[in-house]
């Protein structure tokens, strides 16, 4: 009896230690932890990927009088070209980029719905309508950008920066940049159309390519300033 | 025992209970009650690791104290003088153990006779005045640490210049009491039991008895002197055994091992949280810990090429930790110093860009690096098996290609007293920064690049490791 009283309290007595250590322990491994998070907090933080890429914030900013001017290149020729966004009043009017030297529209510009109801975001001239960006820009993202004359548009590729190559010592840093190809139905694979949105800036870059690495026009963003 | 007052709980005080508990006079169900209350009190174990630490002092004072067997004769003589009874007495349980304290015994027959009765008074009013002063340096040596030179004291006592009169030494006849032939002793009685049983003839040294002794000769003192007074000498004591005969010498087993249950089972008190470590103070130097730790692991990320070029990593430091607070050894801060292989990113440029070939790509490679730290660690040790304690590691280390964030759980083995051995499973994580290098990779070369999405994200990379070290302390 006194035996099994004493194995009793043993086993009581180790029980009792058991979960005293085990307590102990569980507070340790708390603290650590909570330890753990505070010093994380001070750790390098890792590069965030970008913000996802939408519609709006890739397209023209609808800021009127803001000038935007571009290398062209254009018949083996370059030149400067230089373009303000005209607002239109009232707002039921289209938005233009005006070409300053003609004073006509280079570029007419504004939202839209798809047949599916989201954001697009048009590029139009006088005798086309382009959706440049729609919906969402999903990396290999695609949709039909003027189905009259049947061209389809794809995210190709997208950047967390882009040096443009006519900045020789790489000093304007677009963060986010949009490519999407456009491409004719009935045309050579090699043959479209690349334009690079950036976040915040709009259209930076359009290149004509007509084979691999054979640019036949292009646009390139010099700077941009308002009046 | 039970109806006895003062094993009433009401009358007994903590101190009461704790020293009968270290007797094992404590009734069952009062040591149940006392260890619960131990348990649950740090103030109350302090209470008992002094007893513990007053008894063990008297343990120690009592080996370094030897009455030479001649002169325990002629006291004893002495006193059976005074008191007119003729006492033979067992060869006593001291025996001499230091020749030099032997050498200095004077003939103990000569004085015997020339000196019979008045050195028998003096030496009964030096005795009487040695437990005058023992008490009262008893109830000083309970708050304060006992320092005594006791070898000094007892050349002194033994000295010539005694005149003869075998005087103990105040330390050694702290709280010792001499009554007829009967020694009666109680181990490590503190001053406030024996202000309580004043009429009890006790001699407090630090031979060991057991509770049964000690009540057997409370009981034999108590018949011989119904009326507790210890000037009354009944002369049927010189017909019985000195009771000196009856106490067998034996060493005081250690407390935690005392069947102190006085029920043949007995409840085995296990002091888990009397650590020897814990209750002493540490000195300052003595609470630093060196350490040596060599780990091997893997790194994570890895590819096919760094497993090849590096399947398994090894790392090295240096570490010294400090015992944070003086009484306990749970928390440790130390700070480090160590080589650390780690994965990390490398960026460059190529041109080849899928788009446009004609421009260039931010590229990136992962690869193995090995790298230079300094560490601030703290530790947590919780003792889980004997001499070895179960750790929690973390640490915050600046290295020379970033920062890491390591912890670890292991073992931390005491090999000796100043040397031990330590087990434990890593994980670190290394955090980096590529700012630096995709700023040199961009301004490297000109016209159009294109940086991809991540490519010069700097994600973390960890290593597992089983860590093993050599501590060391003084």
């Amino acid at each position: 009896m006194n035996m099994s009283n004493e194995r009793i309290t043993n086993n009581e007595d180790r029980r009792g230690h058991f979960v005293l250590r085990t307590r102990h322990s569980l507070l340790a491994i708390a603290a650590l932890l909570a330890s753990s998070a505070m010093v994380a907090g001070c750790m390098v933080n890792d590069a965030s990927p970008s913000a996802e890429a939408t519609v709006q914030s890739h397209f023209f900013p609808l800021d009127n009088g803001l000038i935007y001017a571009y290398r062209r290149f254009n018949n083996n020729r370059y030149d400067t070209l230089q373009l303000r966004i005209k607002i239109g009043q009232p707002p039921s009017t289209t938005n233009e980029l005006d070409n300053i030297a003609t004073g006509l529209p280079y570029y007419y510009i504004g939202f839209t719905h798809d047949a599916d109801n989201n954001l697009a975001a048009m590029l139009s001239t006088d005798t086309s309508k382009l959706m440049a960006l729609d919906g969402s820009l999903q990396d290999s993202a695609t949709w039909v950008a003027d189905e009259v004359s049947g061209i389809h548009a794809t995210v190709v590729a997208q950047y967390d920066d882009y040096y443009l190559p006519g900045d020789p010592l790489r000093k304007t840093d677009y963060i986010s940049v949009l490519v999407v190809e456009y491409h004719q139905n009935g045309q050579p694979a090699s043959n479209y159309i690349l334009r690079y949105f950036a976040r915040d800036h709009g259209l930076i870059l359009e290149q004509q390519l007509v084979g691999p690495g054979t640019e036949i026009t292009s646009l390139q963003l010099i700077s941009i300033h308002s009046d | 025992m039970i109806g006895h007052p003062r094993y009433s709980k009401n009358f007994m005080t903590l101190n009461e209970r704790i020293l009968d508990f270290l007797d094992g006079s404590l009734p069952a169900e009062d040591e149940a009650e006392l260890l619960h209350t131990l348990s649950v009190s740090p103030e109350k174990r302090d209470v008992l690791r002094d007893f513990m630490e007053q008894r063990s002092l008297f343990a120690r004072d009592s080996k370094t104290l030897s009455v030479p067997y001649a002169a325990e004769q002629r006291l004893w003589a002495r006193i059976d003088g005074v008191t007119a009874a003729e006492i033979a007495i067992e060869p006593p349980v001291l025996v001499p153990v230091e020749s030099s304290i032997v050498g200095n015994a004077p003939s103990a027959g000569f004085f015997a006779h020339a000196l019979h009765g008045t050195s028998a008074f003096v030496s009964a009013i030096t005795l009487f005045a040695g437990i005058g002063i023992g008490y009262f340096a008893g109830s000083i040596a309970h708050d304060a640490a006992h320092t005594a030179t006791v070898p000094k004291q007892i050349a002194e006592s033994h000295s010539p210049a005694a005149n003869n009169r075998y005087a103990l030494p105040a330390t050694a006849t702290m709280g010792r009491t001499l009554l007829g032939n009967h020694r009666i002793v109680h181990s490590a009685l503190p001053v406030p039991i024996l202000a309580e049983l004043p009429t009890l003839p006790v001699i407090t040294n630090a031979l060991p008895l057991t509770t049964d002794d000690f009540l057997a000769m409370q009981n034999l003192s108590d018949e011989s002197y119904g009326s507790h007074q210890p000037s009354s000498v009944s002369p049927d004591l010189a017909s019985q055994d000195p009771a000196i005969s009856q106490i067998p010498a034996r060493s005081a087993p250690p407390i935690a091992l005392a069947d102190i249950g006085g029920d043949g089972g007995g409840i085995k008190p296990m002091f888990h949280h009397i650590h020897t470590t814990h209750a002493t103070e540490a000195s300052f130097l003595s609470r630093f810990e060196f350490r040596v730790d060599e780990s091997f692991g893997r790194q994570f990320p890895s590819n096919t090429a760094t497993n090849v070029s590096l399947p398994l990593i090894t790392n090295t430091s240096f570490s010294t930790f400090f015992q944070v607070l003086p009484h306990s050894n749970v928390l440790w801060a130390g700070a480090g110093y160590g080589t650390a292989n780690i994965t990390r990113k490398n960026l460059y440029t190529q041109t080849g860009n899928p788009i446009d070939p004609s421009q260039q790509v931010l590229a990136a490679d992962t690869s193995h690096a090995q790298t230079s730290y300094i560490a601030a660690m703290a530790e947590l040790r919780l003792p889980a098996f004997a001499a070895t304690d179960l750790t929690f590691d973390g640490g915050y280390g600046f290295a020379s290609l970033g920062q890491m964030l390591f912890g670890e759980v292991g073992l931390h083995y005491d090999i000796t007293e100043e040397v031990g051995a330590q087990f434990g499973l890593r994980v670190l994580r290394f955090s980096y920064d590529l700012s630096g290098e995709k700023a040199s990779a961009i301004q490297s070369g000109s016209g159009g690049l294109a940086i991809s999405n991540a490519v010069a994200s700097a994600g973390p990379s960890f290593n597992t490791e089983l860590n093993a070290g050599l501590f060391f302390h003084f």
